[in-house]
């Protein structure tokens, strides 16, 4: 340390003596570049692989970007819209504040994985330990992430705008563009959310603006639904949007400029402010964790991703065991002292599965669509995940079970209880006055989504053959079957989902379900058997 | 066990090895990395099979053992089967719980106050240090009632007095009657349980 000024007695470095960044960057670059080179000799490869991955990866999305965007078109075209103007808007600012609002969840999670800005263990240790500003090397992946929010949000964004005026065909180009500038700036939002939860002093309020994201979002779902109530209107007759005027034009200014402001604002927090803020070493440590669940999921453990979001936070110490309850059912005492110790995470997947169990009933009512169904489902088993807790602790046990006496179906039985308990609320709270045969299909889909959770516990390891080439006139195919491996709960899930919102409820429907959620259930405990 | 081996490709993992044990005695299985030890343990385990010979366990397969008989064997083979949502305490009293009218005690404050577990026992799983996490595995298998029991080095990570705890916990379930094997490099706890049984010498790998 030189000088005895404030900035000495405060530990800094003289801004006079700072090496600038960018200088030592392109030195460190050029370094990188000369051992590729002289390593890539070695080995016989091409230093110019990056270049082809890049390729590669630009080709694929001009590839398979169209699809998505016109499966994605498709999709939203499937959801009615109520006729009046007044509803629509209600509908147009519920849909945008949830999808802003899962948007922000998602960016909640990737910060507890080392996102979204990422920094690796080698740049905390040597660019980021007090020696450079953060926000100079952190400048240009900020700006990356901005624009890529920008582009993800618009893409998504003119998808749903499309289908719900009718398709590609039926909306100008104009109000395609203004439902992407409108996405591509609020997107930043989420962004904005994700890199302010990476630093300890903001953590609290990214939270708080994505829970009130989608508080705003369910209330406006909530009043749109009130609002409706008149004929629902076909896709495609959306007057309004359609010929691009508005009657408040006002309005529609003012919002355009509100919108603008919280982009500019948001980015500006992204770029200027919280990279200087960020938590260094949380955020390395997260992108390790992401990395080596990386590589644990290409080698066929699925248990990897158990890890990603780092340790989890254990609430509600003080709760004990239900001593009768310990004293007869064990297991069932132990689910619910794991419950009570995570009490906002129990009460959010309560939450999902009641929204979850309601888009199913909606779903396979007389005026539903097909994708709700599916949709609920999804939300159902990813609701199940948080109840089941015990039943996965179980799995990854290296014995599983191996303290408690009784058979292994024994154990997997007890700690079933609870979960099915929770799941039949669950479906009595979605599905009543539904109908029986409303009430019965969404207890069957609630009852899959639990079977399906057994099942997929029951086994972490890939089996060996998935890594057998599979090769087609599409090239190897075994990547994408081991993908399918992974997802499998909630591929099946779906799948049944899908054919009970196309066929529709009823005795044969159930019976399917039901056949299909005990099957689940038998090959989970067999494989629990097994291990 | 008889003239059991256990090969992986052409790499042979454990020689051809006979062992019997009757209840309440003990065995130090020993020998020198690779010779085998942790194999030993898994084929008796059940969770793996010899490539030649023979594995009974109470009467039966180990295999068979391992599904039919699973009350009658404590394993500690490559961790702890914890719960991460439990403290330490919390597991004992499941276990006790659990197996209650069955579980011959002693309660769960005089377990963990002999393994010396009373300061961390209102701690989880994953808050304990790596010491720590071991005795409580080592506690907990031993917790559970058993007619035999396989440790697979359970002085690992311990420090000399912990390693003087579990040498303890070791002779109270030999004194309660339980069969015991027990991989180990420890020459205390060797000698501790040759003395109330045998030893069993691994040989050591061929060349690699």
């Amino acid at each position: 340390m030189t000088g005895a000024g404030p900035a000495a007695a405060a530990g800094h470095v003289d801004d006079g003596a700072r090496v600038p960044y960018r200088r030592w960057r392109r030195w460190v670059a050029s370094l990188r570049r000369r051992a590729l080179v002289v390593r890539a000799a070695q080995d016989g490869g091409d230093p110019h692989d990056r270049v082809y991955l890049g390729y590669g990866v630009v080709l694929l999305a001009l590839v398979y970007g169209p699809i998505l965007w016109s499966a994605l078109a498709q999709a939203t075209a499937a959801v009615p819209l109520p006729e009046a103007a007044f509803a629509r808007a209600v509908t147009l600012v519920a849909g945008a504040a949830l999808a802003l609002g899962v948007a922000c969840l998602a960016a909640l999670a990737a910060a507890r994985a080392g996102g979204p800005v990422w920094i690796s263990p080698a740049e905390a240790t040597f660019a980021l330990s007090g020696q450079f500003r953060p926000r100079d090397v952190l400048r240009r992946r900020a700006l990356l992430l901005a624009l890529g929010a920008a582009a993800g949000a618009a893409f998504v964004a003119t998808a749903g705008a499309a289908g719900l005026v009718g398709g590609p065909a039926a909306v100008g180009a104009v109000p395609l563009l203004a439902a992407g500038a409108g996405a591509a700036l609020l997107g930043q939002v989420p962004l904005a959310v994700g890199v302010a939860a990476q630093t300890p002093s903001r953590r609290r309020a990214a939270t708080g603006v994505a829970g009130a994201l989608l508080a705003l979002g369910a209330v406006a779902a909530a009043v749109g639904a009130t609002v409706a109530g008149g004929p629902v209107a076909a896709a495609g007759s959306w007057p309004g949007l359609a010929a691009g005027t508005n009657a408040g034009a006002l309005l529609v200014v003012a919002v355009a400029v509100a919108v603008g402001a919280t982009a500019a604002w948001a980015a500006w927090l992204v770029v200027r402010v919280l990279p200087d803020e960020l938590d260094v070493d949380r955020a390395a440590a997260g992108q390790a964790r992401t990395v080596t669940a990386g590589r644990g999921l290409v080698g066929g453990d699925s248990a990897a991703v158990a890890d990603v979001l780092g340790p989890r936070a254990v609430a509600g110490r003080g709760a004990r065991f239900v001593a009768p309850l310990l004293r007869r059912a064990p297991l069932v005492a132990r689910d619910l002292l794991g419950l009570r110790r995570r009490p906002a995470t129990v009460g959010g997947s309560l939450l999902a599965g009641v929204a979850g169990a309601l888009a199913v009933r909606w779903g396979v009512g007389g005026d539903g669509v097909a994708i709700a169904t599916v949709a609920g489902a999804v939300v159902l088993y990813a609701a199940v995940r948080p109840w089941a807790d015990g039943l996965h602790a179980f799995a990854a046990q290296p014995q599983p079970g191996a303290l408690l006496p009784g058979t292994t179906g024994h154990a997997v039985a007890g700690h079933a209880v609870v979960p099915t308990v929770l799941a039949l609320l669950v479906a009595a709270a979605g599905g009543a006055g539904a109908g029986a045969a409303g009430l019965v299909a969404v207890l069957a889909v609630v009852l899959v989504a639990l079977a399906a959770r057994v099942w997929v516990a029951g086994a972490t390891a890939a089996p060996p053959g998935l890594f057998t080439p599979m090769m087609t006139p599409n090239g190897d195919m075994s990547m994408l079957v081991l993908g399918a491996w992974y997802l499998r709960g909630w591929l099946v899930v779906a799948a049944a989902a899908w054919v009970l919102g196309r066929v529709g409820p009823g005795p044969a429907t159930s019976v399917l379900l039901l056949g299909l959620a005990a099957g689940l259930a038998a090959a989970g405990v067999r494989r629990f058997a097994r291990a | 066990m008889r003239a059991a081996t256990r090969t992986h490709g052409t790499v042979q993992v454990l020689a051809p090895t006979t062992l019997s044990l009757g209840p309440g005695e003990a065995a130090a299985l020993v020998g020198p990395n690779g010779s085998g030890k942790s194999t030993l343990l898994r084929l008796v385990a059940g969770k793996d099979e010899p490539t030649s010979g023979e594995v009974h366990v109470l009467g039966m397969s180990a295999r068979r053992a391992r599904l039919r008989r699973r009350e009658d064997v404590a394993v500690l083979l490559g961790g702890l089967a914890a719960y991460p949502d439990l403290t330490v305490a919390e597991h004992l009293r499941l276990v006790a719980s659990a197996w209650a009218g069955r579980h011959p005690g002693p309660d769960v404050e005089t377990a963990l106050a002999a393994a010396e577990l009373d300061r961390v026992r209102d701690q989880l799983p994953g808050e304990l240090s790596s010491g720590e996490g071991q005795m409580f595995a080592l506690a907990t298998t031993l917790y559970r009632p058993a007619r035999l029991v396989l440790l697979d080095e359970p002085e690992q990570r311990l420090d000399a007095r912990w390693r003087a705890v579990a040498r303890r916990l070791v002779a109270g379930a030999l004194d309660s009657g339980r069969a015991l094997l027990v991989a180990t490099h420890d020459p205390d706890l060797r000698a501790d349980l040759a003395r109330r049984g045998r030893e069993v010498e691994l040989a050591a790998p061929g060349p690699r």
